[in-house]
């Protein structure tokens, strides 16, 4: 299938689902529009683009023809950012950082040991000191404090 | 004009004190820094250095990202011409004359070319940008909510418009902008909209988590793994100065690249990346031997740097007047604004009078800042190119983690940076365009509050849309852009058909 057509067949889906989802809301009407009555719009509009897509879009490029690209790499920084999003308010940022560096120096991009250790301390604790003692952002610390 | 010329140097005044020159100065030199590595470049700089300027005042907070904005534009000039990697999008079109130049054995004069037509374009285009703020500000206080809701639907169909490639697909992706722009609890009545029970998202989508996932983690996720090294030109000190017959032949190239960046950059879009081309696709007509480009040609070199600069200041005039963005860019400056309390729009003007006026100044003063740093520090600049990319990337993401959680100290826009990476990175491989979602995002509530606010006045009534004469006149825009895009589709398919015809016939 063609890739235009199969995203246009998406933002149908997508129309759908805005108008399905938001009727649970008052629509008003057009002297006082509620909450829903912008969204049912969107969500019509939706439908007619995706409806040209479909239309317009059969000469684009074939789905079998795209390289995703997925490799270890993608799988990683994907992993890495949803490892610190879910621990970095368990253990704490330095330590969530820490754990993910070693893994992309170390692991992934296979460095040598030492410089990668040099990097990944430098970095997670450097950048601490950075926003947190100079620019008074708030990153989380772990449980014991670190 | 006496009373612009009493604020600007009231604006001067309060620019020139130590602490505003420092703040000027960092973020010229993380500008140029962002624009000379290449994969990161302005938005994603600006998008993570914001929580850092959480802690300043307004004034201090848009000094410094506007410096990055236009250093990054300087900075990516250089990897463009020394390395013939462009550092960001807009530095596309000066790899080719800038790298051929320096391949010549002239990297100095491109560089200082692309410095001086930076410099003369951003400075010319904050001239525009004071005299044509103001006046365009107080039109806009006679504005309604229907001129309101007209001029941002003409603003998003100009975008699809002008973004590269179909217009359909561009229009889908502001509808996708807009509807992801719904996820919040709705201002007028109080209602949670497809929130899906996370109270975190009762204020919206974070900008700034969309923005970082859709260009920062896109980029990592596309780059990450297939980098090579190549080999860098570094030029010498001597080496930086131009000849008089390059001032020459380069001074009308800068002034028509600056004129045509300066309008390009007031219409919504990838302003400052399509004013390059056409300032560049300009030159090329106009030489008298055409052949000279490619090859090093100095105007090759200076119409498009004066374009992209003159472009990203002038940018900042629908923004600062009007409270709209015009690009991906100016949409987080925005939000650094609102960050800090501020309503933008026309009253910005006139209610901070004196922020308005001290960035005004300010970037006279970074363009000289940006001008005197980047000819002697280039070698210092260069060096950064020779840090290997797989020990860079993990740094951007510490960075891109930051800037997502520290604003409000939230894991999941974390999460929603990676979704949004993910989502964006589909996208470029589907062949669709990223920055419209943004601007969708950002002008959905906008449009929402305008419309059902100009239906409210109207007493239900959608004649008030084409009986005020301002709205009437940008929705016809609107949809004369409609016309002509929907002529364009058939006038191509009609091509691509005739060949076709013309074999059957034989």
């Amino acid at each position: 299938m063609a890739i235009d057509r199969l995203s246009g067949f998406v933002l149908i889906v997508i129309g759908a689902l805005v108008i399905c989802n938001i009727f649970v809301l008052p629509f008003g009407s057009p002297h006082r529009p509620g909450p829903a009555f912008f969204p049912v719009i969107l969500g019509c509009a939706a439908i007619l683009a995706g409806l040209g897509l479909v239309a317009t879009g059969g000469k684009s490029k074939k789905i079998s023809e795209i390289n995703w690209g997925i490799s270890k790499h993608t799988v990683s920084i994907l992993g890495g950012c949803l490892f610190a999003a879910i621990f970095m308010e368990i253990i704490g940022y330095r330590l969530t950082m820490l754990i993910m560096l070693a893994f992309f120096f170390l692991y992934l991009e296979k460095m040598n040991r030492i410089l990668a250790l040099l990097l990944t301390v430098a970095l997670s604790l450097g950048s601490y000191v950075i926003f947190v003692d100079g620019l008074k952002l708030y990153l989380p610390k772990g449980p014991w404090g670190f | 004009m006496e009373a612009t010329l009493t604020s600007l140097l009231m604006g001067f005044s309060a620019a020139a004190v130590p602490e505003n020159l420092f703040y000027a100065f960092i973020g010229c030199i993380t500008g140029t820094i962002v624009g000379v590595i290449p994969g990161i470049g302005p938005l994603v700089g600006i998008s993570v250095l914001l929580p850092a300027t959480y802690g300043l005042s307004v004034t201090q907070a848009l000094v410094v990202l506007a410096g990055v904005y236009y250093g990054a534009m300087y900075g990516g000039a250089i990897t463009s011409i020394l390395l013939k990697i462009p550092g960001d999008a807009a530095a596309i079109v000066t790899c080719i004359d800038g790298n051929a130049m320096a391949r010549n054995g002239r990297p100095g004069v491109a560089l200082a070319t692309a410095a001086l037509s930076s410099f003369t374009g951003g400075t010319i285009s904050i001239i525009g940008l004071m005299l044509l703020a103001p006046p365009l500000a107080r039109l806009a206080l006679k504005f309604g909510p229907a001129e309101y809701f007209s001029l941002i639907f003409c603003g998003l169909i100009i975008l699809s418009y002008m973004t590269g490639g179909s217009f359909l697909k561009s229009f889908s992706m502001i509808l996708v902008g807009l509807i992801l722009g719904l996820v919040s609890i709705d201002h007028m009545t109080g209602y949670y909209r497809m929130t899906f029970g996370i109270v975190h998202f009762g204020d919206g989508l974070d900008i700034v988590a969309v923005a970082v996932g859709m260009f920062g983690i896109c980029e990592i996720l596309s780059s990450a793994g297939q980098h090579h090294s190549e080999k860098v030109i570094v030029p010498k000190l001597r080496e930086l100065f131009p000849t008089g017959k390059d001032i020459r032949q380069a001074a009308p190239a800068i002034g028509r690249g600056n004129l045509i960046g300066f309008f390009i950059g007031i219409i919504p879009g990838a302003a400052h990346i399509i004013s390059t081309f056409v300032a560049y696709s300009v030159e090329r007509k106009l030489a008298k031997d055409p052949s000279r480009f490619g090859k090093g040609a100095i105007e090759g070199i200076a119409a498009p740097e004066s374009a992209n600069n003159s472009a990203s200041i002038s940018s900042f005039i629908p923004m600062l007047a009007l409270g709209i963005p015009t690009g991906p860019i100016p949409a987080i400056l925005l939000a650094a604004i609102m960050i800090q309390g501020i309503k933008p729009g026309p009253m910005f003007i006139t209610e901070q009078a004196l922020t308005f006026w001290t960035l005004i100044a300010s970037m006279f003063i970074g363009n000289l800042i940006l001008l005197t740093l980047n000819m002697p520090l280039v070698s210092i600049f260069v060096n950064l190119l020779r840090i290997p990319y797989h020990i860079l990337y993990p740094a951007i993401l510490v960075f891109c983690v930051i800037g997502c959680y520290g604003p409000k100290a939230s894991y999941i826009n974390v999460i929603v940076m990676a979704v949004m990476g993910i989502f964006s990175y589909v996208l470029r491989k589907l062949e669709f365009e990223a920055a419209p979602v943004i601007l969708g995002l950002l002008l959905s509530p906008l449009l929402e509050f305008n419309f059902r606010q100009g239906l409210a006045l109207s007493n239900g009534s959608f004649a008030i849309f084409v009986e005020r004469p301002l709205s009437l006149f940008f929705l016809c825009c609107a949809a004369l852009l409609i016309i002509m895009s929907i002529r364009g589709y058939y006038k191509k398919r009609n091509q691509e058909q005739q060949p076709v015809l013309q074999e059957e016939s034989v």
